[in-house]
């Protein structure tokens, strides 16, 4: 894993639109890095973009990297294609992790099946985030494995 | 003054009609068979096209996702008001947001408010051939698209694995209720599975779409149309059917703001303010409804249903089903029609049209005996739930 670095610069633009926050995503995933959209006023992370702060209705929001750990809130194996972008050959395994830093704060993640055994699985298990290369999209793409440490 | 009738508020639904229920994509367009749902009704109703004078669909195509045209995908009010040109419009309403029971809602607001005199209400659906997916992801939309996973069925799936894990629940406790539902649309014409059952083997034995979701488990895509035909209960007297009262009907979408998708909301909390509201209001309960329709587009959305109504407690609805809904000792009538997961995907008006049927008392050797209250709970007890109570007069 590379180290965890702040995504941010002084030159940040106070709002984050929706394409901004794509390539700060897939630039951080690039370089190993998890990050997540925080209120700069109460804190409170996020994925979901547009419209305010659901805290504090705040519309200002910075990138954050965030520690990659999680706990397994559920998964599926698709085994037809069945999304409007093709991510991976049939079947892969999808996943819906919650992150350790805010309960509700939900990631979904994909892999292939020889990337993470779905029959290893169970609910709230430990994860924690990886990365690989996707031939398709030519991305460093995160995805979570059971937690090792 | 206002006469009695009028001021008691009563909107009853007069006329039902299905288009034939085709699966594969046929020459007839949506907007034809919205056309030709809604005459028919009408006439159902004993009422010629030019005396419907409110319009009140829900249009928003399934397939669509935001794209869909207007005659080919889905059936417009404007597509209606002008393929019904003897007919003198007063009211009409599209509603975006909601479900199925959100038009009828409006509809019943309308005509106690006078703005209307008879409503027609329609669902209108078609087959779309399937895009070609992309292989660009580059939008990172928070809610999976950029990891392939933005398909209704893979987050459905991921809350039945939760729930199946919760409650240490498997694809063999549903098997039971898919084949009854399913045995339920053989009977009915007005079904694309009509006359095909389904075996507990064959269940089992389906391909799975994306684990633990079956291809039996998620409903069949259609072409075809259904329309009601509402108007206030005084009007309703002087029609061929027995008036089928609605009311009262409850609607709730519940938020728990951006979160990443609703099937990860608490699977009940909306459907159970939902259902509360429909029990008092009636002074019907989970004990005394003569029979329930619950919207099964996703098998699963029926175990849910019946926990937030208050039929079983949270995960208890595998063994409700067996106790009271299928075999010999059952005592709920549920989907007698065949819901979605029989009739094909009509989105829930299938669901209301059933429950007028069976309180008109026109379902042929499927009819109920002695129906007062038939319950329709529709779309997600997760967020956007909807229920209504269609009653038998007096």
């Amino acid at each position: 894993m590379h180290p965890v670095r702040a995504v941010e610069s002084n030159g940040e633009p106070s709002a984050i639109t929706p394409a901004a926050f794509d390539s700060l995503f897939w630039d951080a995933a690039a370089r190993h890095q998890l990050v997540v959209l925080r209120c700069k006023h109460c804190g409170r992370y996020r994925y979901s973009q547009g419209g305010g702060c659901e805290n504090c209705a705040h519309v200002d929001f910075q990138v954050r990297a965030v520690s990659g750990l999680a706990s397994l809130w559920s998964w599926t194996v698709t085994r037809r294609q069945l999304a409007r972008v093709v991510i991976w050959d049939c079947p892969y395994l999808v996943t819906c992790a919650e992150l350790v830093e805010q309960p509700g704060l939900m990631l979904v993640t994909s892999c292939p099946l020889d990337l993470a055994d779905p029959t290893t699985l169970h609910l709230e298990m430990p994860l924690q985030v990886a990365f690989a290369a996707n031939p398709r999209t030519g991305l460093e793409m995160p995805y979570f494995v059971p937690r090792t440490s | 003054m206002m006469g009695r009738d009028r001021a008691d508020g009563k909107v009853a639904v007069v006329g039902v009609a299905y288009t034939p229920i085709r699966r594969s994509a046929s020459s007839l367009t949506s907007g034809s068979l919205a056309l030709r749902a809604v005459i028919e009704a009408a006439s159902d109703a004993g009422l010629l096209a030019a005396d419907i004078d409110g319009l009140a669909t829900y249009p928003e195509a399934p397939e669509a996702r935001g794209s869909g045209v207007d005659g080919r995908d889905f059936a417009s009010t404007d597509l209606l008001m002008t393929l019904l040109s003897d007919a003198d419009v007063s009211w009409f309403v599209e509603v975006s947001v909601g479900g199925v029971l959100s038009p009828l809602q409006e509809a019943v607001l309308a005509l106690r408010a006078g703005a209307c005199k008879y409503a027609a209400v329609w669902r209108s659906v078609a087959v779309r051939p399937r895009a070609e997916p992309s292989t660009v992801p580059h939008s990172f939309s928070g809610a999976g698209a950029a990891f392939g996973c933005d398909s209704l069925v893979q987050w459905h799936a991921m809350r039945y694995m939760r729930y199946l894990n919760q409650f240490g629940r498997s694809r063999e406790d549903m098997a039971p209720l898919v084949c009854h539902i399913r045995a339920q649309g053989s009977r009915n014409p007005d079904a694309v599975f009509r006359g095909k059952l389904l075996d507990l083997e064959e269940y089992m034995a389906a391909p799975m779409v994306s684990d633990p979701l079956s291809m039996y488990d998620c409903d069949m895509p259609v072409n075809a149309a259904v329309a009601l035909i509402l108007t206030t209960h005084d009007r309703a007297r002087d029609l061929p059917h027995r008036p089928a009262v609605i009311s009262p009907l409850v609607q709730q979408t519940w938020s728990e703001g951006p979160r990443l998708h609703y099937t990860t909301l608490d699977y009940t909390r909306s459907g159970r303010r939902v259902a509360d509201r429909l029990w008092a209001a009636s002074g019907v309960g989970p004990g005394s409804v003569d029979a329930v329709q619950i919207y099964d587009g996703f098998s699963p959305s029926v175990w849910y249903w019946l926990e937030a109504a208050g039929f079983c407690g949270e995960g208890e609805a595998a063994d409700f089903v067996t106790d009271h809904v299928v075999g010999d000792s059952a005592t709920l009538p549920l989907n007698t029609g065949g819901g979605s997961l029989g009739q094909g995907r009509l989105i829930g008006m299938n669901h209301v049209a059933e429950a007028v049927l069976q309180v008109m008392g026109r379902c042929g050797d499927r009819q109920l005996d002695a129906v007062r209250h038939v319950a329709v709970f529709d779309g997600s007890p997760m967020t956007r739930a909807g229920a209504l109570m269609v009653s038998a007069e007096g």
